[in-house]
């Protein structure tokens, strides 16, 4: 892949609107995983992935050769998904640490709009406990354990995408795995 | 403070398999008796294995399509060697008035200083030339061996012989998409002699249609 993936970056660096399609191709199921998981509903992650990919094509001027791509593209979306719940909820609420008080209020508040039809269908998927875990790590854990078990990138790659230090990855690994221990054990027993 | 909670930091390192042998042997020798860490780690493994068993979802159909409509238009330029590869009689046309125009050949080797079409608003400084807002060129206009700021506007063509647009700002490449809105006509990037030769070829074509036909 490699190979052709310069080939095609060279060519979309050109405007070439054909080569991007296949980048597309290639990535869009990674990146939307990584969406859905982050933010925890079909609509966002649609929007957010789509935005993803725009924002690459516009900025692939500044992507370097002797860069990895994935880590690059995993960057502009987790940037984006900050983004959008920055603005969704003020950040005190999201990067709150877990505490004992600390159960499902939050989903509740992120999805404060009434349920549709469609959001039904989103609440039956997020009653997969382990996704509501997820949503309730606070963001820096949460996009370190999803780039690792979702996205199954290298300790070295989630550095680049998050643009923090090896060590600190780790940090954060442990850290959040540990809320989660935490938090499904108390599922698990009640 | 509890066993398990100074024994944490390892634990985590035990599942990553970043443990060195000595550590991983004295580690397990304590889990053997220590039921606290014991069922921590059991724990930490059964997370673990739930984040790895973490299904992929369906991805919309739409989104591919969704993307592309969303992308900036594809910019008008126009590689001609492309065009040359991919349309053999172009090719067979090019081969044959190489004969007649041999001698534009030897004035693109023999010119490698940076020349352009003259106009009284384009400032040219070393070999930068700078087309500034004010200017506004009514007609085509042709430059050769030079970098090209522009920020101005051509009504007619562009054409970059040997030469590229950069930035004002960071002398970097400017982004395709940015050109358009400076450019009515096409821009033409030439930067190998065969395409040299194509266009100048193009040209002399065009001229002699408009002597044949009045
Ligand atoms: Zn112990």
């Amino acid at each position: 892949m490699d190979f052709r993936l310069n080939q095609l970056i060279k060519q979309v660096k050109k405007g070439n609107h054909e080569a991007f399609g296949e980048i597309i191709d290639y990535y869009q199921h990674g990146v939307y995983q990584h969406c859905y998981r982050m933010l925890g509903n079909h609509h966002d992650a649609q929007e957010i992935t789509q935005e993803t990919f725009v924002r690459a094509y516009t900025s692939i001027q500044s992507f370097k050769h002797k860069n990895k791509f994935a880590p690059w593209l995993y960057r502009i979306a987790t940037n984006l998904t900050i983004d959008w719940m920055r603005k969704k909820k003020p950040l005190h609420i999201l990067d709150q640490p877990i505490s004992d008080d600390y159960s499902s209020t939050h989903l509740d508040q992120i999805n404060s709009e009434g349920p549709t039809p469609e959001d039904c269908l989103e609440i039956q998927e997020l009653n997969d406990t382990v996704q509501e875990a997820l949503l309730e790590l606070p963001i820096k854990y949460r996009s370190v354990i999803v780039l690792k078990y979702v996205r199954d990138l290298s300790l070295q790659e989630i550095a680049e995408s998050l643009d923090l230090p090896v060590g600190t990855v780790k940090t954060h690994l442990h850290r959040g795995r540990e809320a989660l221990r935490k938090s499904l054990v108390k599922t698990i027993r009640s | 403070m509890a066993c398990n909670q100074i024994f944490e930091e390892e634990l985590h390192r035990l599942l990553n398999s970043e443990l060195t042998h000595d550590e991983e042997n004295c580690l397990k020798h304590h889990l053997m008796e220590c039921k606290e860490c014991q069922t921590h780690y059991q724990e930490l493994k059964k997370v673990d294995h739930q984040l790895l068993e973490i299904e992929d979802v369906q991805i919309p159909n739409d989104l591919k399509q969704n993307i592309l409509n969303q992308l900036p238009k594809d910019s008008k330029t126009k590689k001609f060697s492309k065009s040359v590869k991919e349309h053999p009689l172009i090719s067979a046309a090019v081969v044959f008035f190489i004969m007649l125009f041999a001698s534009t050949l030897s004035s693109f080797h023999s010119n490698q200083q940076m020349s352009l079409s003259k106009h009284e608003d384009v400032i040219t400084e070393g070999d930068r030339v700078i087309i500034p807002k004010s200017a506004i060129i009514e007609g085509d206009f042709i430059v050769r061996n030079a970098e090209v700021v522009l920020e101005g506007k051509v009504k007619g063509n562009l054409t970059l012989v040997n030469s590229q647009i950069v930035d004002s700002h960071n002398h970097h490449d400017m982004q395709v998409a940015s050109w358009s809105h400076h450019v009515d006509g096409k821009v033409v990037e030439i930067d190998q002699y065969f395409a040299w030769m194509y266009h100048k070829v193009e040209h002399e074509f065009k001229n002699f249609l408009s002597f044949v036909t009045p």
